[in-house]
């Protein structure tokens, strides 16, 4: 009865039903809020501690659930199958969220624009090619080939053909969004050349110690096998030079591999039992802080 | 006081910096020569990488397997990122080992896109036969989990990026799940690694290569060590290291020898730099004395 | 040279190559155009996010179905509505219901990630202290043994100071646990000059690919 309820329903041939049935999903979910939002204030930490511990229930229960060892479902349990349809569920409730981004940028610099601040011309720049990258990326995906600017000289080194929505996309996208996040990016590699220059200090042994690290494996990864390019790594045809151990390519994979693996795994320890803990302390509404602590 | 000429140059304007670190970039670029004069010794963590596709091709030659490539780079990281994509697909393309590529950046997905394609022109690669692309995917945990449960593969990714069923595309007509997947290639400037290899490589021990950018790469050697993953391209150097191995020579190739001069640069921004402190430092000892 | 100005003044190319040159222009001096770009970045940044969202999530999951008869989808937006109730004070803890529900899936997918991970490398932390079985024509068979042992000896040294200088359950104050976790940090300083070694080599990278871009995919003045 609960399959049959909630199968689909043909919005042509069942208009009504279908109809009635979107009204009453609103209607019962809204209900649900209206009673949750009824409910008195000092239970709402408790109301969220439980829908926080029934959000991560599937997942670990579907993990601990023995799985069927023989069979067409060997390797499954009875919660396997749902997965996907609880990956899709989160998916949509969560790409909602998009909006609150929106709303917040969308504020601020319409606000800028109103009370006419310093830089509002950038402001007005921002909501512009917000709204032509929005349009152009839904017209890029609906109507790819809608002309947008007819062919403006039809004769000459610079007469384009038509531009239509793929082509302005393409512009805003390729163009503009892939070259300033690339560039963005880059900007970091000039506070690097400057930071090494003006700030790093050899001041201790430890300093000393990751300066000489950072310099074995910086030459190994370029021209270091030219330094020690003089050490042949076979004495004879099938016989391995040790000394050849000694190249800084060498050196710095031994130093990659025996120093930094090692020294990387103990952090992945505290990585791993933090992240069970923390993630424990979340699920169970443990955790403190000015988030969780806020009075709601 | 009188000031030294180091403790001046502790002081030189940052622009000076900056104009330097641009004039051993741009020289390389225009004059490939000077950087080529630099050996490309290929790393034993990129042979591996390469021997791991080499014994797939071997160990695979009706081509049931697939290999996924999954991508969560983006223009920001595409100087190292795209790069290796690109060694990447070529060496598969040049093997005809069947692949499918997978994104979990939205931006990937298109530029992933172009690179294939590009690639598939050069090698006669068939859209459908040889290789499809899923496209983006929003839920990294859950498109994983999907993709490692039995039979769970088509389930989880349905479509590939046009809208066409899985079911319908030649080359993924036997892909079931992760037992037909000969290999796993992610490429990404993200910790995702992790999730990776605790939700789908453990599973059938399926050969995870790993190619990140640099700074991620020495995160990664815990789990070469183990076994759980089988090859590391590092940053754009691993991108020069697998043209070198594949024969072709592009940006990965180029972009090792501009980075020898920036390294050298640095190395020498350092040395000048404390040096200059501790000559400045000794210098007002002595006049503290 | 006609085809030469097209390729230099192509809008696509254009576009890419103006707005690097301003952003890159701020570490020279802050300046109008570079804050120009980086505000038509963000919108460009804003404007994809939000088309992507409806293009790649809600319109083949959400909206196709509905539309399809998956009549139940409906009930999705309420709740992802509940998202909006951080504006208002009445409804603000509607958003961190909601929020919870997504804290706890998260941690519900730490069980696996955790057994999946972890244990291998816990397995494979015990090194053999016995050399293998000598590899025929090998020349140098003591030094392979000797390497091999003494390798794994420091790669369980290593491991074993780094978790212990990490270990913050109790105080150490034992001198053998003191030594052991300032050696700890030692190795610590060794496995951070890697990753400073890595972290330029990303960012030059980056630097250098813009260069590329400008001079040879745009200006032209070297081949690819």
């Amino acid at each position: 009865m609960f399959h049959h309820f909630f199968a689909p329903v043909s919005p042509h041939t069942h208009t009504a039903e279908y109809v009635g049935k979107l009204l009453f999903g609103l209607v019962f979910v809204f209900a649900i809020l209206a009673v949750l939002q009824a409910a008195p204030k000092t239970w709402r930490k408790s109301i969220i501690a439980v829908f926080t511990f029934l959000g991560g229930i599937y997942y670990a229960v579907e993990f601990f659930w023995p799985a069927d060892k023989i069979g067409p479902n060997a390797g499954e349990n009875w919660l396997t199958p749902y997965q996907p349809f609880v990956a899709n569920l989160s998916a949509v409730v969560g790409s909602f969220s998009v909006g609150i981004g929106m709303i917040s940028l969308l504020q601020f610099h319409t606000r800028a624009i109103a009370r006419q601040r310093a830089g509002w011309g950038n402001s007005v720049a921002l909501i512009l090619c917000f709204a032509a990258m929005l349009t152009f990326g839904l017209l890029n995906q609906y109507a790819p080939h809608l002309t947008i600017i007819p062919p403006l000289l039809p004769f000459g080194p610079f007469a384009p053909r038509a531009q239509n929505s793929h082509d302005v996309f393409n512009f805003l996208y390729l163009g503009g969004y892939a070259n300033l996040d690339a560039a963005t990016f880059s900007l970091i590699a000039f506070y690097i050349a400057s930071a090494s220059y003006r700030a790093f200090r050899v001041r201790s042994w430890e300093s000393t110690l990751l300066m000489v690290s950072a310099l074995i494996v910086m030459l190994g990864a370029t021209f270091g096998a030219a330094i020690t390019g003089g050490i042949h790594p076979y004495l004879s045809p099938g016989v391995e030079n040790p000394w050849a151990n000694l190249r800084i390519e060498r050196l710095s994979e031994w130093l990659l591999t025996q120093i930094n693996a090692p020294a990387q795994r103990g952090i992945l320890f505290g990585i791993y039992v933090g992240g069970l803990a923390v993630s424990l302390r979340l699920w169970l509404s443990l955790e403190r802080g000015a988030y969780f602590d806020k009075e709601i | 006081m009188e000031t030294s000429l180091w403790q001046r140059m502790q002081t030189i304007d940052r622009r000076v910096i900056y104009a330097l670190l641009l004039l051993v970039i741009i020289v390389p670029i225009l004059v490939p020569s000077l950087g080529g004069a630099v050996p490309i010794i290929p790393s034993q963590q990129s042979l591996d990488f390469y021997n791991t596709i080499e014994g797939l091709a071997k160990s695979d030659p009706e081509r049931k397997k697939l290999v996924i490539v999954d991508g969560w780079w983006a223009a920001g990281t595409r100087g190292e990122n795209q790069w290796q994509e690109q060694a990447i697909l070529t060496h598969l393309m040049q093997r005809r080992i069947h692949f499918a590529t997978l994104s979990f950046d939205p931006q990937n997905k298109t530029l992933t896109q172009n690179i294939a394609q590009n690639l598939a022109a050069k090698y006669h690669y068939v859209y459908g036969q040889d290789y499809v692309l899923w496209g983006y995917r929003p839920q990294f945990v859950p498109t994983l989990k999907g993709i490692s449960s039995p039979n769970g593969l088509q389930e989880a990714i349905k479509t590939d990026q046009n809208g066409t069923p899985l079911g319908q595309i030649p080359v993924m007509k036997d892909i079931k799940d992760l037992k037909d997947i000969g290999a796993i290639i992610e490429i990404t400037p993200t910790g995702s690694l992790g999730t990776w290899i605790g939700l789908v490589q453990g599973k059938y021990n399926t050969p995870l290569l790993y190619a990140p950018t640099a700074v991620m790469a020495p995160d990664a050697y815990p789990f070469l060590d183990s076994g759980q993953v089988s090859g590391l391209l590092t940053g754009v150097k691993g991108a020069g290291d697998y043209e070198q191995l594949t024969g072709t020579h592009t940006f990965g190739t180029r972009a090792t020898g501009a980075l020898s001069l920036v390294y050298a640069l640095i190395i020498v921004f350092v040395i000048l730099g404390n040096v200059g402190y501790h000559v400045g430092r000794a210098a007002a000892r002595r006049e503290g004395q | 040279m006609s085809e030469y100005l097209c390729h230099l003044f192509a809008p696509q190319l254009l576009l890419g190559a103006v707005g690097t040159i301003a952003v890159l222009s701020r570490v020279f001096k802050e300046n109008r155009l570079y804050r120009l770009f980086e505000h038509i970045f963000l919108g460009l940044a804003l404007g994809y996010g939000v088309e992507i969202t409806w293009t790649e999530v809600l319109r083949p999951q959400f909206w196709d179905p509905l539309v399809a008869g998956q009549w139940a989808w409906i009930m999705t937006v309420p709740v992802g509505l509940m998202f909006y109730g951080i504006y208002t004070r009445r409804f603000e803890w509607m958003s961190r219901l909601l929020f919870g529900v997504f804290f706890g899936l998260a941690a519900g997918t730490v069980f696996q990630d955790f057994s999946g991970g972890f244990m291998p490398q816990v397995i494979k932390s015990y090194k053999p202290l016995v050399p293998p079985p000598p590899t025929p024509g090998d020349h140098f068979l003591t030094l392979h043994a000797v390497s091999f042992v003494l390798n794994n000896l420091l790669f369980m040294t290593i491991l074993f100071c780094v978790v212990l200088y990490f270990l913050f359950a109790f105080e150490q104050r034992n001198r053998f646990i003191q030594g052991s976790a300032r050696t700890g940090r030692w190795f610590l300083m060794l496995a951070f000059g890697a990753i400073f070694g890595s972290t330029i080599m990303t960012r030059m990278a980056l630097l250098i690919d813009r260069m590329y871009f400008l001079f040879v995919e745009w200006l032209r003045w070297a081949k690819p």
